[in-house]
């Protein structure tokens, strides 16, 4: 049982040194504000997409390629992300390839399509006369829109626990567009990979407990908000 | 309203603490093999401490290190795959190869030794004896297949040989991963030999758990292999690069002090990079 014991000594250096409270609080920083602009814009989107839905039954492929971005390659991503920052590609000028702001990019596109594709079905699994009773009832089409995020709420906030998973545990893209670079775009996935490579298995081990930890407070927080919806 | 504030902000100073300063940071691709055994970390440590600039780098494998130079990421490259960097020279993307360290590579395999290799006097040799064992399925070998500069020793080993590999032999595996990953491989292998840096091997030879590998064979001057340096033109990248930083940090790393530290960088009592200094044009 020495791996056990080398993973609980990993795990006690591991949480006394200020290096990892940095990766963590990266890795954080990088998928809350993802997902954060992947809401902003996927759930107005994901609502009009599924409002045309009700009139327009002839939207499958749109849904399909939609549903195809919900389980975009990571990797696919990172070298697509890669390619547009590199210093000779299109958006080379901003010089943001290998920094924290590439690696938000990275898992925006990735996210986006998750929080559109939910919202979308939420909305399109609502009442069908529940827009046009509000609209009976004089509201503004301002007004019908905020109502209808209100009542698909619960929906919206999985939709939004399933995006901060994904972004959070995601490692193909953010590697290739961050680099893994020590004290500046290392994050805890990456992290782990660096420890297996340097053959630290009970430290990578630990580090995976910390990401799990992390991910579950961070759930646990998203539910609760979730489980209120409903009642 | 509120969260469209926070988000800039939160992004602003990402930005902010983020950007390319390129007057007081330098940044290197590198192989892999420095970060797995720690000697990059232990020596930029150091060198921080005494100097205002900031080293970072991204280990990636020769051949991609080498490719992010010619794309114009990197101020420099700390690499080990001689014929790509003299390409590099070739191609105006560097003046010169400071080679700083060697060690060599050795062909690891199981204790057990079926394809008897020990007994082999050259590299080519004891390839010839994995490939004749492999046919015979006595024994496997596992390639890096990532153009990495392990990578390219290796085809040059099978070149001398003067078997041609079948990429589809049932005895040879291209993992297309990292040094430390295509050893963990082959060390689930009873029968797996691959050829790895002796610096990466004898680090997770010391890891935990340890790698069962031995290293079996190195006593062969093809299996020589430097470490190079090489400052990135940015007049040939055309991006904006940090030369003058690249050059601190060279001559932090020839200069005696260093090597001293890199010659006294060991696990157990090998020393894991051997320090040399020379300059090819």
């Amino acid at each position: 049982m020495s791996l056990f014991q080398d993973f609980i000594r990993s795990l006690l250096i591991l949480i006394s040194t200020p290096e990892i409270w940095n990766i963590a609080g990266l890795s954080l920083i990088v998928s809350v504000t993802a997902v954060l602009f992947s809401t902003l814009i996927g759930i107005p989107t994901g609502l009009i997409m599924g409002l045309r839905q009700q009139h327009k039954r002839s939207r499958t492929l749109l849904v399909a390629i939609l549903n195809t971005g919900m389980g975009l390659p990571p990797v696919l991503v990172g070298l697509v992300v890669y390619l547009l920052l590199t210093r000779q590609g299109p958006l080379g000028s901003f010089q943001i390839l290998f920094t924290p702001l590439a690696m938000i990019l990275a898992q925006m596109i990735l996210t986006l399509p998750i929080i559109i594709g939910i919202t979308r079905s939420t909305i399109q699994d609502m009442p069908d006369e529940l827009p046009e009773m509000l609209e009976s009832l004089g509201g503004t089409p301002d007004q019908i829109y905020w109502e209808l995020i209100w009542e698909a709420r619960s929906g919206l906030i999985i939709a939004i626990i399933v995006a901060l998973g994904r972004a959070f545990s995601e490692v193909g893209a953010i590697l290739i567009v961050g680099g893994n670079i020590r004290y500046s775009t290392r994050v805890l996935t990456t992290a782990i990979i660096t420890e297996i490579s340097m053959g630290q298995r009970p430290t990578a081990l630990a580090l995976g407990i910390l990401l799990l930890a992390i991910s579950f407070v961070l759930t646990s927080i998203m539910t609760t908000l979730q489980l209120r919806s409903k009642s | 309203m509120i969260g469209i504030l926070l988000i800039s902000g939160i992004s602003y100073g990402i930005y902010i603490s983020t950007t390319h300063t390129s007057g007081n940071e330098v940044f290197l691709s590198t192989t892999t093999s420095v970060q797995n055994t720690g000697l990059l970390d232990y020596l930029i440590t150091h060198f921080e401490q005494n100097h205002n600039l900031q080293v970072k780098y991204t280990a990636v494998g020769s051949g991609a290190a080498i490719q992010l130079a010619r794309d114009g990421e990197v101020d420099a490259v700390l690499v080990h795959a001689p014929n790509l960097e003299f390409k590099l020279i070739a191609d105006g993307f560097s003046d010169q190869r400071h080679t700083l360290w060697y060690n060599y590579f050795v062909i690891a395999g199981p204790a057990s030794d079926p394809a008897n290799i020990t007994t082999t006097t050259t590299a080519s040799e004891a390839f010839t004896h994995i490939y004749e064992a492999g046919r015979a399925g006595k024994a496997t070998f596992y390639s890096r297949g990532d153009q990495s500069g392990t990578n390219i020793k290796e085809e040059m080993i099978w070149n001398q040989t003067g078997y041609t590999i079948n990429p589809k032999a049932p005895w040879y595996y291209a993992t297309g991963t990292g040094m430390a990953a295509t050893l963990f491989t082959a060390d689930n292998d009873p029968r797996g030999y691959c050829l790895t840096d002796v610096g990466t091997f004898t680090k997770l030879k010391a890891g935990s758990p340890p790698l069962q590998k031995e290293a079996l064979f190195n006593h062969d001057d093809l299996l020589y292999n430097p470490y190079s340096y090489l400052i990135i033109n940015a007049s040939r990248t055309h991006t904006s690069l940090n030369t003058a930083g690249a050059i601190t940090f060279l001559n932090y790393l020839t200069d005696p002090a260093t090597t001293k530290l890199v010659s006294n960088y060991k696990v157990g009592n090998f020393t894991l990079f051997n320090p040399i200094n020379s300059t090819e044009g």
